[in-house]
């Protein structure tokens, strides 16, 4: 650094002199701690959450992955070409999503039986942070909490506006729709733009199910 | 003093950077991924101030040379013209398509119509050229389209989404171009009670499709990139930011052909000019925001209440009708006791005003019960749930009760409407005398088809009332669903009409005053719709559109009234035909056809008759020039406008949320899916970096 080719003075040090040092390493370490918690949260709670799937998809009742949580996992998300896996929580909001990718309420629910648009959402520095990878033709396998896995391939991927709401809107084909912030490295905390993976459903089991019986639940 | 420059230098670069982050985002155009200004930003390239200078400076750069235009979306600009002759309309709706953009762009528009109008005309001004629309097979129009769009040729597309649901597609939109499409419509007044009714959508309610569909409404795309693409622009139209203003200009003629008591419109502010018996409405506001449907009503001079009116219309030698009789009020009908099985809508879409006035006449309702009556409610969202497991009498402890359980509903997640149908229309076989399901709902729903198959099954002697609620309720499911229902569908747009609809609701389904109504013609070759007729309340008229292929023939109304039977005998030349307006009466015919069509689309019917069903409609909509499922209008310019080869872009035009939706976040954006850690790791390394060559600084002096 220039400061280094400074010649030394003989000045009298002010014993104040390593404070803005140290104000300086302070905040570093505050901003480090923030910029840390998030991520390490994101992870901690996946790990938490793989337990409470398991538990689940063997029989046990849906029950929130720890005491205090307000969501619980709905599906399992499988990326095999990236080794990626993700559990999938109920719901979109900011709390949910710091713990997992959500699945946006009023979409089609995760299953055997999904016949319509099933979205995810996910941030994109964490575990939605993959979806820049996917390639069309690429295979998402879901399992639901009765432990049924139904696989999608990639049809498209593109960059939307936020309020482009079409790509949660109706499918005329069982569709898995995944939505993350854009651009992928972005800094802050906001996007105007998302980007969106479509995949549809491989096979066709659901689709041709038998109607239910007229029986109200 | 050096080491404190180098300081400052390094704090406002920080601030600079962290200032400029968020705008390198949103000036980037996501059409070009490939110029992403924030990963250069990387933690790695911040060793000194000059880089990050750059960056700063690249951004800013990049924030003026791409203009603040994020998705170029076509503006549009809706018009809208309203013809009443007697007791049809004519319409006309001219969209403006305008690009703003520097490309050359295809614009989608999803529009929501009447879900009785017949579409027949389409016309395409470019420049002040007027190219008209032709009606061909809906696979065909696209292609011709889609050549269109290939050879650069300016080209218009309307097809038909759902029943109630329309796309216009124009391709080839040169950058700054205007071009103006003609959709031209009729539809059918509604009379009830001594008052006729308009009803204009100007917008459409997002739907909420169950996961748990058995059998698809729509039908299953291919399996290319292109038309899936096409099928989720097209299914679901687009929704507006907030502040969108896509407003609407409409005007209305009404020529009733009677003396009129009063007219207005309950939906907007309008100013009213007489001219002789023309009326010509306007809305006071100039344009006004598309977020709610337009609602004119005028009301005959109680003298000259229409008792009989026929409308008549000669086409390609055949005579078409549109018969409309009011039954007389049968003198001192006692009071007949009934099963009312209140059902009301408590899904996420209701939010907001809407479930307060659902509340609201579901109280009234109950209030109004008389105890010969019994009762129940059900409460819907994901699941059904009602108050009591087999209706109870309407004792005054019970309304009390049932009054207090309404009070208390609250709002929960999506809208499965087949549990509460198969509940409402369970009947457990004790006859408790008429028994009326009113329905309280948005209907927004997509999995129309296969509820109206179940209603059709199940309805057995229940008969179903949809009361429709908000502010742009789907009509479209709400008539179907009274049409399968043998009933009859009210619509409250407003916590203010909820009190004078259900009152008025309400007084009529105390008052049944024709069942089993028959209607035979002279002729036994006349098609007439609704093949069926359904009961018929006080006040309510009935109206059968007819083809009669001898031209005049009399016709004998049949019915049952208070237990005994009615009948009434019109004799040709056919009746007095009241209001005069009748030999004015224009596109008869095609309202005919449309109402043949929405018979033929019968979800009961077995795959081989459905396929029939399907070719008489093709030969039905082709032959009266109407956009169906099956049917579209294209119209194409001859001469090619754009480059060749220059692919358009495709944009959807935005639509605005129906008022009251503000409240669904869901609905407004797709989530927000962005942390800011890399911006507090970011934050972090230059605190550190800071306190570095602090440290540095002051122990350098020793060494």
């Amino acid at each position: 650094m220039k400061a280094a080719t400074r010649p030394g003075t003989a000045r009298q040090r002010p014993p104040w002199r390593h404070l803005p040092a140290l104000a300086c390493a302070l905040l570093a370490s505050a901003a480090l701690g923030r910029g840390l918690w998030i991520p390490a949260k994101a992870r901690a709670a996946q790990v938490l959450i793989a337990h409470a799937w398991s538990a689940q998809v063997h029989g046990a009742a849906a029950r929130p992955p720890w005491p205090w949580a307000d969501t619980v996992p709905v599906a399992r998300l499988r990326v095999a070409r990236l080794g990626v896996e993700r559990f999938v929580l109920a719901g979109t909001g900011g709390t949910a999503l710091a713990f997992g990718p959500g699945h946006l309420t009023g979409s089609a629910k995760p299953g055997l039986a999904a016949s319509g648009n099933v979205v995810f959402a996910g941030h994109r520095d964490t575990h939605f942070a993959f979806l820049h990878q996917l390639r069309i033709g690429d295979q998402l396998e879901i399992q639901d909490a009765s432990g049924d896995t139904v696989s999608y391939r990639v049809v498209w991927t593109r960059v939307v506006a936020a309020e482009d709401t079409w790509v949660v809107g109706v499918t005329g084909h069982r569709a898995l729709t995944l939505i993350t912030c854009y651009p992928f490295g972005g800094l802050a905390g906001q996007a105007r733009v998302r980007f969106v993976v479509r995949a549809r459903a491989i096979d066709n089991r659901a689709a041709s199910a038998e109607p239910r019986a007229g029986h109200p639940r | 003093m050096r080491r404190w420059k180098l300081l400052i230098q390094i704090v406002v670069s920080g601030v600079l950077a962290w200032g400029a982050a968020p705008r390198c985002m949103q000036a980037q155009n996501p059409e070009l991924p490939a110029r992403v200004p924030a990963t250069t930003l990387d933690p790695g390239m911040l060793g000194t101030p000059t880089t990050l200078a750059r960056v700063s400076a690249g951004s800013l750069l990049l924030r003026t040379a791409v203009p603040g235009v994020f998705l170029p979306a076509p503006a549009l600009d809706t018009e809208i013209r309203l013809t009443v002759e007697g007791v049809a309309a004519e319409a006309e709706v001219r969209q403006t398509f305008r690009n703003p953009s520097e490309q050359w762009v295809e614009a989608v528009y999803a529009f929501p119509l009447p879900p009785n109008a017949a579409v027949d005309r389409l016309h395409l001004v470019v420049g002040g050229r007027e190219i008209e629309g032709e009606i061909h097979e809906g696979r065909q129009a696209r292609r011709v389209f889609q050549q269109a769009r290939r050879t650069g040729q300016r080209a218009a597309l309307v097809e038909q989404q759902r029943p109630n649901l329309f796309t216009t597609e124009v391709s080839n939109l040169g950058p700054g171009e205007e071009v103006v499409v003609r959709i031209g419509f009729r539809q059918e007044t509604r009379y009830d009670d001594g008052l006729f009714e308009l009803r204009f959508p100007l917008t459409v309610a997002p739907r909420f499709t169950p996961s748990e569909t058995t059998q698809g409404a729509a039908p299953q795309g291919a399996p290319d990139l292109a038309s899936s693409d096409l099928a989720c622009v097209n299914a679901a139209p687009r929704f507006a930011a907030r502040d969108a203003p896509a407003s609407v200009r409409l005007s209305l003629d009404v020529h009733a052909g009677m003396p009129l008591a009063r007219l207005g419109s309950v939906s907007h502010a309008v100013e009213i000019h007489r001219r002789g018996d023309r009326y010509h409405v306007t809305l006071l506001d100039g344009a006004v925001p598309a977020d709610r449907d337009f609602v004119f009503q005028w009301q005959p001079d109680a003298r000259t209440e229409p008792e009989a009116a026929l409308l008549r219309e000669d086409f390609e030698g055949e005579t078409y009708a549109l018969l409309m009789l009011v039954p007389p009020q049968a003198p001192d009908t006692p009071p007949v006791a009934r099963e009312a099985i209140f059902v009301v809508d408590v899904s996420g879409s209701m939010n907001g005003p809407s479930i307060r006035q659902a509340k609201a006449a579901l109280d009234l309702a109950l209030a109004r019960l008389s105890p010969i009556d019994h009762f129940n409610v059900i409460a819907f969202a994901e699941t059904a749930q009602a108050l009591y497991t087999s209706s109870m009498p309407a004792s005054s402890g019970e309304i009390e009760a049932a009054r207090r359980w309404v009070a208390a509903l609250q709002i929960r997640g999506g809208t499965l409407m087949r549990p509460a149908l198969e509940l409402a229309l369970g009947s457990d076989g004790v006859d408790r005398g008429l028994r009326q399901v009113i329905f309280v709902t948005d209907g927004g729903v997509s999995n129309e088809q296969e509820l109206f198959a179940l209603i059709a099954s199940r309805l057995g002697a229940s008969r179903l009332f949809p009361v429709g609620i908000g502010s742009a309720p789907n009509s479209h499911f709400m008539s179907e669903a009274a049409r399968f229902g043998r009933g009859a569908y009210t619509h409250i747009g407003s916590l203010q009409e909820v009190r004078s609809r259900m009152a008025a609701l309400l007084r009529k389904l105390e008052q049944p005053l024709l069942r089993d109504v028959t209607l035979t013609w002279d002729d036994p070759n006349v098609e007439m719709w609704p093949a069926q007729i359904r009961d018929l309340y006080a006040g309510e008229p009935l109206v059968v559109t007819a083809r009669l292929p001898s031209g005049a023939t009399g016709v004998t109304l049949e019915a049952q009234r208070s237990g005994l039977p009615y009948q009434r005998r019109l004799e040709p030349p056919v009746p007095a035909v009241t209001p005069p307006a009748a030999a004015r009466a224009r596109g008869i015919a095609r309202l005919w056809a449309r109402r043949a069509i929405a018979a033929l689309r019968d979800p009961t019917l077995g795959s081989d008759a459905r396929k029939a069903a399907r070719e008489a409609i093709l030969a039905l909509a082709l032959r009266h020039h109407l956009v169906t499922e099956l049917t579209s209008l294209v119209a194409v310019e001859h001469t090619p406008a754009a480059p060749a080869g220059a692919e358009p872009i495709r944009r959807a035009v935005p639509l605005p949320l129906p008022a009251g939706w503000a409240d669904h976040p869901a609905i407004r954006t797709l989530p927000a899916t962005a942390t800011p850690y890399r911006l507090w790791l970011l934050a972090a390394a230059l605190l550190m970096l800071c306190a570095g060559v602090l440290a540095r600084g002051v122990r350098e002096p020793s060494a």
